[in-house]
């Protein structure tokens, strides 16, 4: 499919990417520090969905991603957190289409808690299951 | 050794604010945080406040404009940051220096960390609030406190539970 036209349904094996642009969002033993899965104050928490794309594809989504921050500030493409779908449903939260126009693998991690204490204990398991995958 | 003897003293007295009514309490509390601060900036006793300083700042930095993260995250505030410079100031002499990020709702985290499943996160807001969170093997533990210059006693237990072999 490569990311055009219609997409399949979202299903549990499914991995997600979100993109690392933030050096703090990843220890130096490579793992990954809760911060990369707060949620935003709207509480949809920005994915981008595998799928049938090549890891030149998803990587192309990522420097889009670091682009959009370097009109505001210095900005690098650090790397991705992978987490499944099924990693998702684990911590109760749901994963919902959310394509944009230069993104149609975009996806929204939803259903979060409202208190902050909450966020941070699932952002935690979340970034316990992910995998970083270094640029 | 009169500088651990102080030190001891000083850290039971835990952080920079101490509700004294007297002039004479206000006196011996002033007194008190600057000698706590003078013996953090030593390095002599372990925590390492200079780096923890720079690194706030720099976090800070970091995130001082809108959409820093690329996914429409908020800014750190002046008053999260100062909540946050206050907040290292209270860590009791002796405790393992955290490490600090910013979080996507513009709050500032610090992170006390085994591995990714024996871990403690601690955010502070502008309005003061302490969001905690950890992870103790198959054991978790959040909550909320309010941030009134000295630290909670269930952040300082976490912290010790984190780091309990």
């Amino acid at each position: 499919m490569n990311g055009q036209g219609q997409l399949p349904p979202i299903s549990l094996n499914e991995l997600l990417a979100r993109f690392v642009t933030v050096a703090q969002w990843v220890r130096s033993d490579k793992t990954l520090r809760q911060d990369a899965f707060i949620p935003p104050k709207d509480l949809n928490l920005s994915v981008t969905r595998h799928g049938q794309l090549s890891e030149a594809q998803i990587w192309q989504i990522g420097q889009t991603v670091a682009y959009t921050i370097s009109e505001k500030r210095s900005a690098k493409l650090f790397g991705r957190a992978d987490v499944t779908v099924a990693d998702v449903a684990k911590a109760l939260l749901r994963t919902e289409p959310a394509p944009l126009l230069n993104n149609p693998q975009h996806a929204h991690i939803t259903g979060w808690p409202l208190d902050k204490p909450a966020q941070k204990s699932i952002a935690q398991q979340l970034a316990a299951m992910a995998v970083f995958v270094p640029t | 050794m009169i500088l651990e003897m102080t030190a001891t003293a000083l850290i039971s007295l835990g952080g920079p604010t101490t509700a004294g009514a007297s002039d004479a309490a206000r006196f011996v509390a002033c007194q008190a945080g600057e000698s706590r601060r003078r013996l953090q900036a030593s390095y002599a006793l372990g925590l390492q406040s200079h780096e923890l300083f720079a690194e706030l700042l720099g976090v800070a930095e970091g995130a001082n404009t809108p959409g820093w993260d690329g996914y429409g995250a908020e800014a750190v505030t002046a008053a999260t940051y100062r909540n946050a410079f206050r907040f290292i100031e209270a860590l009791p002499l002796g405790t393992r220096a955290p490490s600090i990020s910013a979080e996507p709702d513009g709050q500032i985290a610090f992170e006390w960390y085994v591995s990714p499943h024996r871990t403690l996160s601690v955010s502070i807001s502008p309005e003061g609030d302490l969001h905690y969170s950890a992870l103790l093997g198959p054991n978790k533990a959040f909550g909320t406190e309010v941030f009134l210059g000295e630290m909670p006693k269930s952040v300082l237990e976490l912290v010790g539970r984190v780091h309990a072999v």
